[in-house]
């Protein structure tokens, strides 16, 4: 539009001020407002065959993603992989099989981290979600198929007394394959407490013979599991 | 059958109909267009619908609109004075304790009925009174942080 206005090609132009300036001879200008007006209001005024509107899609290809399988049938879908390491430390109560986590304890890379506070935030959250789902969550169903769990009564999503004390650790490598160098920062908590707890409630009642290879651990499993191989270990 | 109620909510007198099975949090929402306080589970588990009912924090999809006939309601648009946030929504902001804002509403009003009692609670205390309040997103220790913070100016 300014350009057919102003008489100047776009790469000559330049935006600041409320206006839209030639940038050899500032006074030929617009006003921005005047740009919006005839764009959404006095659309009988626009060069012809300009749609009306100021709106503009950008694309931004990653370098790195290809959905072009190789000759073994694999794509790199991600720019990036975020990644953590982590331990849990449990204590096993063998007469209720209640478990009690008594460290947890993870080293998080998500790339640059934008907003340090937000990522803290988000790993917190995605970790109660992965503790949720190894200790408490369940979808239960009766024998004709019926939802058994379908309230938060029974469904048990963690209230804050589940939530254990966490010690979050960063490190930084920035992806190289994107501006800002960052990755994604909000799945990977979730991703550690089912296997880090049942490795760890494993460890704990390897005494016992007990092998995990169901969630949630909730405390009737753990009761059962115990049981069964008590009668296992009895019977030879 | 519709029934006429009155009640005080925020301060301000309301006047309304409502039905005998018409619940609390809907009357707020739909009659009075408060609709900061949110329906989350409808069972009284989440407390995303968590008022003051004469100054007790309550679960208003577990009370009938017509059982708070004549009593106090305060809802979470209650909370800022004069165009500025109450200090427990200052300290929800700065602790980054807000992420959908679902449960938000239902945690400053628990916060806020505990508040109210006086003394300054332990973390035991905060995290009881914030035990019926879910949130699927935070993860909860920012919102115990800025509970624990603004128990230091709450007025």
């Amino acid at each position: 539009m300014p350009r057919a206005q102003l008489g100047v090609v776009p790469e000559k132009l330049e935006i600041g001020d409320g206006k839209v300036f030639a940038k050899e001879s500032k006074e030929q200008s617009i006003a921005l407002m005047e740009i919006v007006r005839t764009a959404y209001g006095a659309i009988h005024l626009l060069p012809e065959n300009m749609e009306p509107g100021l709106e503009v899609t950008g694309y931004f290809i990653n370098p790195n993603i290809d959905y072009t399988p190789d000759d073994k049938g694999r794509m790199n879908t991600f720019s990036s992989y975020p990644y953590a390491a982590v331990i849990a430390v449990v204590d096993v109560d063998v007469e209720t099989g209640m478990i009690t986590i008594v460290r947890y304890c993870t080293v998080h890379d998500c790339g640059n981290m934008i907003n340090p506070q937000i990522v803290d935030t988000q790993q917190q959250g995605s970790i109660m979600q992965g503790i949720g789902a190894a200790l408490y969550e369940e979808l239960r169903y009766g024998e004709d198929g019926q939802l058994l769990s379908s309230t938060f009564m029974d469904y048990r999503l963690p209230s804050v007394e589940e939530v254990p004390e966490l010690e979050l650790e960063h490190i930084i490598t920035p992806n190289p394959f994107t501006p800002l160098g960052a990755k994604g920062a909000g799945e990977t908590g979730m991703l550690g407490p089912p296997p880090a707890l049942c490795n760890a409630v494993e460890d704990a009642l390897s005494p016992l013979g007990v092998k995990i290879r169901e969630t949630p651990l909730t405390p009737d499993r753990i009761l059962d599991l115990i049981e069964k191989a008590q009668a296992k270990s009895a019977h030879g | 059958m519709a029934k006429a109620i009155s009640l005080t909510v925020n301060g301000k007198a309301y006047s309304g109909e409502a039905e005998p099975r018409t619940l609390l949090v809907h009357f707020l929402r739909d009659a009075l267009r408060l609709t900061g306080t949110h329906v989350g589970c409808v069972v009284g588990r989440c407390g995303a619908c968590t008022v003051l009912w004469n100054g007790i924090a309550v679960k208003s999809c577990m009370i009938f609109a017509v059982q708070a006939e004549g009593d106090e309601i305060v809802t979470v648009e209650g909370l800022a004075q004069d165009q500025r946030l109450h200090p427990l929504q200052e300290a929800f902001w700065k602790n980054d304790a807000v992420e959908c804002g679902y449960c938000t509403p239902g945690m400053l009003m628990s916060a806020y009925g505990l508040l109210s009692k006086g003394s300054k609670p332990t973390d035991e205390q905060i995290k009881k009174a914030i035990s019926g309040n879910l949130c699927r997103c935070t993860g909860y220790g920012n919102i115990v942080a800025a509970i624990k913070e603004a128990a230091a100016n709450f007025t």
